[in-house]
């Protein structure tokens, strides 16, 4: 299961993934989805259970806001479920 | 053609820019930050490198407070007109280019105070003058890194010594030191810092941006659509975001990292030794030419890439003229949208023949237009 952590522009997120790609680990960005996008339109930064640590302490030494972090589900009625952890 | 107006705008660029354009046309011109698939995600990439790219280049900490424009004006029109409010007292310089003057005497209808500090007629602005005009509701230094009629450079460091002592904001015009000059708006205390894409910075025309310094807020000169949190009706706060409504000029901003990229792999200080040794070479031939007088510092290592120059009874435009014609040498004559400047130091009557020396210039390019201007002044 991946986990994404939800920002309100794509600036935000590539200005993370810049900074955690440096590492040699991928990062990945999506849209984020609908339900989960607080304000509209947001954007994801994808990763793994292992990279959550590193994807928040980044993010607070960057002084990026995170809207919510979310682990991935599994599908309801066709549709992906988010858990919010964060 | 030799090409001695980079002043007005750099040319030749490296090949990578146009490469670079012409790829993202071709295989991802999507809309950055809108949706979500693979061509739009790979835009606000390269939108956000040349962020990053300008950040490590200028002494910005924050890539996000880089916002882009479509030129250094229109930088320089979101700051002054997203800071000022009726009742502000400016300082600014007599060698600012109507790009800072113009938004200034339009804010001054409105009740903003300006104080014009003369510089000495090389260009200089003295420090010890500018502190002289600072009242109680000065809020703004605005001053020009190196004027475009003369290329005499200020002192950054002193006067954002001075701005931070005298607790006002500081706003510097980098339109001809951008990539060609070091600059460091962390340690010269820049609080507002605008600069165009297209000149030293070896990008295409149509790019540009503001660094605002953390803490400060402006007002938005324009609002719309971003791509972030489209349920509000109103502007989001955060930047770039908060001033850059609209659909980006992708293909102008990637073209513009590639220069970018370019200016760090050479590295500034090579940049501008270079040109300096290209000035200098420039300026020692010309005080041999008799008839022409030599406007500015006449010191390179005070001087950027920018040479203005008379000839005694010759017309600048006429000169210009002839030097495209006669001898394929691109130079630009008149007053270069800089009339105060012009005022300063004594040539609004007749404006100058303006030098435009750049990276990509050579030693040949150099001897080719003194031997013009030798043969045009002995007529």
């Amino acid at each position: 299961m991946g986990y994404l952590a939800v920002f309100s522009s794509i600036n935000m997120v590539n200005r993370l993934k810049s900074r955690l790609n440096r590492g040699g680990e991928y990062f990945g960005m999506i849209r984020a989805p609908h339900g989960i996008s607080l304000g509209g339109c947001g954007f994801a930064l994808r990763f793994e259970e292992s990279q959550l640590l590193q994807v928040k302490q980044a993010a607070q030494e960057l002084g990026v806001v995170i809207n919510g972090i979310y682990q991935e589900g599994n599908y309801d009625n066709g549709n992906r479920v988010y858990i919010r952890i964060g | 053609m030799i090409y001695l107006d980079n002043a007005a705008t750099s040319w030749p660029k490296p090949e990578a820019v146009a490469r670079e354009m012409l790829k993202c046309m071709q295989e991802y011109g999507a809309n950055p930050g809108r949706s979500g698939h693979r061509m739009a995600l790979l835009a606000g990439e390269k939108i956000y490198e040349c962020r990053e790219n300008l950040a490590k280049l200028l002494g910005i900490d924050d890539p996000l407070r880089i916002i882009f424009t479509s030129n250094a004006t229109e930088a320089i029109n979101l700051a002054l007109k997203g800071l000022l409010i009726p009742g502000d007292h400016v300082i600014l310089t007599s060698m600012e280019h109507n790009a800072v003057l113009r938004p200034l005497k339009k804010l001054e209808t409105v009740g903003v105070q300006l104080s014009i500090v003369l510089a000495d007629v090389h260009g200089k602005v003295n420090a010890a003058d500018i502190a002289g005009e600072i009242r109680e509701n000065t809020k703004l230094l605005v001053v020009t890194h190196a004027s475009n009629v003369t290329g005499t450079v200020n002192d950054l460091e002193a006067l954002g010594r001075l701005t931070q002592e005298r607790q006002i904001l500081f706003m510097v015009d980098a339109a001809q030191t951008a990539g060609s000059y070091p600059l460091h708006a962390g340690q010269m205390h820049i609080d507002l810092l605008a600069f165009p894409g297209h000149k030293g910075l070896l990008g295409p025309q149509g790019t540009g941006g503001l660094y605002i310094r953390p803490g400060l807020i402006l007002e938005t000169l324009k609002e719309g659509g971003t791509g972030s949190l489209s349920e509000s009706p109103t502007q989001p706060e955060f930047l770039p975001d908060r001033y850059e409504s609209g659909t980006l000029n992708t293909s102008g901003i990637v073209g513009w990292n590639e220069g970018v990229k370019y200016i760090l792999a050479i590295g500034v200080d090579n940049i501008r030794n270079r040109e300096n040794q290209l000035v200098n070479f420039m300026l020692e031939g010309l005080s041999k030419i008799k008839k022409v007088r030599v406007y500015g510092s006449n010191h390179p290592e005070q001087q950027t890439g920018v040479i203005s120059i008379t000839i005694e009874g010759k017309d600048c435009e006429e000169v210009c003229r002839e030097l495209d014609e006669k001898y394929s040498i691109a130079v630009r004559g008149g007053l270069h949208c800089a009339y105060l400047a012009h005022e300063t130091i004594g040539t609004l009557g007749t404006g100058t023949i303006r030098f435009g020396i750049g990276f990509f210039n050579t030693i040949q390019d150099i001897e080719q237009a003194l031997q013009a201007l030798q043969n045009i002044a002995s007529l």
